[in-house]
């Protein structure tokens, strides 16, 4: 932990913040479409991820997929979402998901691969909240299987692709220039 | 580089001898070869154009470079021994939001003297020490975001003499200020020179420093020194006396027409009876003191925020009728900060308004030359210095052709030769018969450009009418905010500013952790504890399967709410009512949806499933996850969000780098609503606004560049204030001002809490 720079946990935390303000407005978006439309719930599990992604693959450091969910979780609570604690929980598992994917490849690898695992492995610890929690256990099999199917496909686009294509873009503008993502990238060309 | 603190002679503060600075990538230097001495007690004022490497200097003198930014440096940098030791050089950065990590004053102040390891018992005479030696007369319990932009610059000196810095470098201090706040500058400049000070200021408007500088250093562009000057020699700035010739076109219909306009926020009523018209040709400036609602105007102007009351008319037809597509075809608009303009991820794609080729076309390439950002097409438009960026938001909008012309203090943070280049521009848009309608702090632009002034204060229009009256009354000038050489009186938050006045018979070495009210239980309860004790809570909750067990749980947030945390039960009811229409809709999909064991009775109506089955599992989902809604209630409305984080450190031994930086980058979250809102308009003018349902992914980009901006800028600062090395990475190498005590209550407390959960599962 002592080894992170201040900047890096900086950057982490504002982040963090932006993330969490995004996953509040799609939280109002998720209160808009039916409740019932269990796919495009599916559809839209992944983007509640992309901190755990987002943050590690800039910054390249242990514990940073962990630490940026579970401050953009807090910072999603405290903008007054729906779900109350249930939500730091949400953020405390999908975060050890997604810093899993990075674990396994003991933090040095960093591409298309590892992120989108990230983002299938965080879906998959939302997808316990979901069948034990909220209740996804009341349902039909077959909605339970398209739900799991669908919200694993979403956590790879939407919470490992998307994320990944993000900071990519962002360090093309040169605005990550002291970060580690700019560094190995320059080192790899 | 050596920072050599011996054999330097004795009257010296400081002593540059050919400093070269290189930035990582850079092929040419920042500072290349620059010296000079500073004597004690003197004030040196470094002048020079944007980008000329003023701040490298100042922040290679103060070690910022390369502790803090990667950079070669070469060359030497001499200080006197007094002021080589850590806090002896205190650094007063641009932009008076980025440089602060706490909320409060008190916190604020003690930030540096923690990193400085001095005993609480002497924070709090030092704290209000400082405070008066700059004039600044405020409860020490206030937060730093009511203040205004001078207060707040003052404050960030007060951090520094705290520190007892010998050197105080002020780095563009009155860039974002208005006249009013500028005054409070240039009056702790002075007071900081009367102490003995040391004082260093960096500055594009440089002439009210004269008074109090000892030598002007001048810069020219590739970081040599091109000259030094007595003050009285220093050169004066070209004033733009000469006045344009009108081109208002008295006998054409108004462009642009507003009548009786009010704006309202909540209950504050921002301004009201705002009649305004401009004609073809007319330039109408817009003054007034910070908060006064100028921006406000100028997006109402726009269409691009509703008003309370009254209308806007674009050419006789209301404005928010016309389309996005129309309105903004006809009206350009520039904000105050560019980059929430740009769109592309490159200059030359951005004046294309099109991803380009590595082929930039002829007709973009002329247009960067006349913008003077030849050699920037391939560049990313916010990597690109300040001025440019202003410049190519210019270029940007000048190609829509509109009629009316809104902008936002056009030459904030430029230097001359930027900013003459825009009033040009938009003295041309004048003569085509264009109208421009500017906000600005600058009475200088406004006595050669405008036509026409507006003064926007105290609620309302405090004058309509030509410049030349206006510069002459002094009273009126003062009231809005606008007179630059008023004496200053000690600076105080107005009792209608929100903020408590300080009491007489306050204890100013009162801890900001020990109140006078009795305090809640919940409160009381050690803040990292309670976090995880609620949260076990609320873990041990989300298993309830049984009613009986929910009721139990509910049984228990409410003698935590109630009992513990003496909550107000109709503030939390009021709070969370919102939430149960989304409760109520979950609650309609399980009984709609649920999939019934054989046997029980189900209701085909559409294609749901209607069962009692699952409206009741359905009800069990909803009261377990509303009770963690409660529960997070309670937490976030009994905690103190410093004494959560200081106290992570100070009880649990995670390194301060990351409670604090963690404390730095939350103050990031008031601004974020509001540079979310200020982005969607900037979308909205460029047509750009997108559909609402992807509006989340294509912001991002933006929004996060910006803020890694921020958070570079806050670490920088931070830094700056002694917080690195040990006090930055061990828990016990810093004091504390906050006393977060850990005791074995705190904890018994908890195990009870949870153990009170976990046996409610139990319950029938």
């Amino acid at each position: 932990m002592s080894r992170w720079k201040l900047r890096e946990v900086i950057l982490m935390v504002v982040l963090a913040i932006v993330c969490g303000g995004i996953y509040r407005v799609w939280d109002v978006l998720y209160a808009l479409i039916p409740a019932t439309a269990y796919a495009l719930q599916g559809v839209m599990t992944g983007l509640w991820m992309i901190a755990g992604v987002m943050v590690p693959y800039i910054v390249r450091r242990p514990g940073a997929a962990l630490i940026a969910e579970l401050v953009a979780a807090a910072v999603e609570l405290l903008l007054g979402e729906q779900w109350g604690l249930a939500n730091m929980i949400s953020g405390l598992i999908q975060g050890v998901g997604s810093e899993i994917a990075f674990l396994i490849f003991a933090y040095r690898v960093w591409n298309t691969g590892t992120c989108a695992l990230s983002g299938v492995l965080a879906s998959v610890a939302f997808m316990f909240q979901w069948y034990f929690q909220y209740g996804g256990d009341k349902l039909h099999l077959g909605t339970q299987i398209a739900f799991v199917a669908i919200s694993l496909v979403s956590g790879a686009v939407l919470g490992g692709l998307l994320p990944k294509a993000l900071a990519d873009a962002l360090a093309r503008t040169g605005a990550l220039r002291n970060y580690e993502i700019a560094k190995r990238s320059v080192k790899s060309a | 580089m050596t920072i050599a603190a011996a054999g330097i002679e004795r009257a010296l503060a400081l002593e540059v001898r050919d400093l070269t600075v290189t930035y990582e990538e850079a092929s040419e230097p920042a500072l290349a070869g620059v010296s000079f001495s500073l004597s004690k007690g003197e004030c040196l004022l470094l002048i020079g154009p944007s980008g000329c490497g003023k701040s490298t200097l100042a922040m290679a003198i103060a070690g910022i470079l390369p502790r803090s930014i990667e950079a070669r440096v070469e060359g030497e940098v001499r200080l006197a021994p007094e002021l080589a030791e850590p806090g002896k050089i205190g650094y007063v950065f641009q932009d008076p939001d980025l440089q602060f990590c706490m909320h409060r004053v008190d916190d604020e102040i003690a930030f540096g003297l923690e990193n400085l390891r001095v005993s609480r018992d002497e924070m709090a005479p030092r704290m209000q020490g400082a405070l008066a030696a700059v004039g600044l007369d405020v409860a020490l319990a206030t937060r730093h975001s009511v203040f205004s932009g001078g207060m707040k610059q003052k404050l960030a000196v007060a951090s520094a003499l705290a520190m007892d810095a010998d050197l105080v470098i002020l780095d563009e201090p009155t860039a974002n200020l208005d006249p009013d706040s500028r005054r409070h500058v240039y009056d702790v400049t002075r007071r900081l020179k009367e102490a003995g000070k040391t004082v260093m200021v960096i500055e594009h408007r440089y002439e009210p420093f004269l008074d109090v500088a000892d030598v002007v250093v001048e810069l020219a562009p590739g970081g040599r020194v091109r000259a030094m000057y007595r003050p009285e020699e220093a050169p004066r700035r070209g004033r733009r006396q000469r006045r344009r010739a009108a081109t208002v076109r008295a006998d054409e219909a108004p462009v642009l027409e507003a009548r009786d306009l009010a704006l309202r926020y909540g209950e504050r009523d921002v301004w009201r009876d705002v009649h305004l018209a401009v004609r073809p040709g007319e330039w109408l400036a817009v003054l007034g003191p910070n908060g006064a609602g100028k921006s406000s105007l100028l997006e109402v102007l726009a269409g691009l925020r509703r008003p309370t009351a009254g209308e806007v008319r674009y050419r006789g037809e209301l404005i928010h009728r016309m389309s996005a597509k129309a309105r903004y075809g006809r009206i350009a608009y520039a904000f105050q900060n560019p980059e929430y303009q740009f769109l592309y991820e490159r200059v030359a794609d951005e004046i294309a308004g099109r991803v380009l080729g590595d082929e930039v076309p002829d007709e973009v390439e002329r247009e960067l030359q006349a913008f003077g950002l030849a050699g920037c097409a391939h560049q990313s438009p916010f990597g690109i210095s300040q001025g440019q960026k202003r410049r190519l938001a210019m270029a940007v909008m000048m190609r829509q052709g509109a009629d009316v012309w809104l902008v936002d203090e056009p030459t904030y943070g430029q230097d001359e030769a930027s900013e003459r280049m825009i009033l040009d521009r938009l003295d041309a848009l004048c003569e085509a018969g264009k109208a421009v309608i500017a906000v600005t702090h600058d009475l200088d632009l406004v006595a050669a450009h405008a036509d026409r002034v507006m003064v926007l204060a105290d609620g309302g229009v405090l004058y309509d009418g030509p410049p030349e009256a206006l510069l002459r009354n002094q009273e009126l000038l003062r009231r809005a905010h606008l007179d630059e050489t008023a004496p200053v009186e000690r600076s105080r938050v107005q009792a209608d500013g929100g903020v408590p006045e300080r009491e007489a018979d306050d204890p100013p070495a009162k801890s900001p952790s020990s109140g006078r009210r009795a305090r809640s239980p919940l409160r009381r309860w050690h803040p990292d504890v309670k976090a995880v004790a609620l949260l076990c809570v609320a873990a041990v909750a989300l298993c309830a399967r049984t009613f009986a067990a929910e009721g139990w749980i509910w049984a228990l947030v409410g003698a935590l709410a109630f009992g513990l945390g003496w909550l107000s039960p109709w503030k939390l009811v009021k709070r969370l009512s919102p939430l149960l229409l989304i409760y109520a809709v979950y609650l309609w999909a399980f009984a709609a949806n649920a999939a019934a064991p054989p046997g029980t009775r189900v209701v085909h109506w559409l294609w749901f499933g209607l069962s009692a089955y699952g409206f009741t599992q359905g009800l069990l989902v909803v009261l377990r996850t509303f009770a963690t809604v409660v529960l997070a209630y309670v937490l976030v409305a009994t905690t103190d969000g410093t004494d959560f984080m200081v106290g992570l450190s100070q009880s649990f031994r995670l390194p301060p780098k990351l409670s604090y930086g963690a404390m730095a980058g939350t103050g990031f979250l008031g601004r974020f609503k509001h540079d979310l809102d200020v982005f969607r308009m900037a979308r909205r003018v460029r047509g750009r606004e997108g559909w609402w349902l992807l509006r989340p992914v294509r912001y991002a980009l933006p929004l996060l560049a910006q803020s890694i901006r921020v958070s570079e800028r806050l670490a920088i600062a931070m830094e700056a204030r002694g917080f690195f090395g040990p006090p930055a990475e061990r828990w016990d190498a810093r004091t504390y001002w906050r006393h977060i005590r850990l005791r074995a209550a705190d904890v018994v407390a908890a195990g009870a809490v949870v153990a009170a959960a976990v046996a409610c599962l139990w319950a029938h």
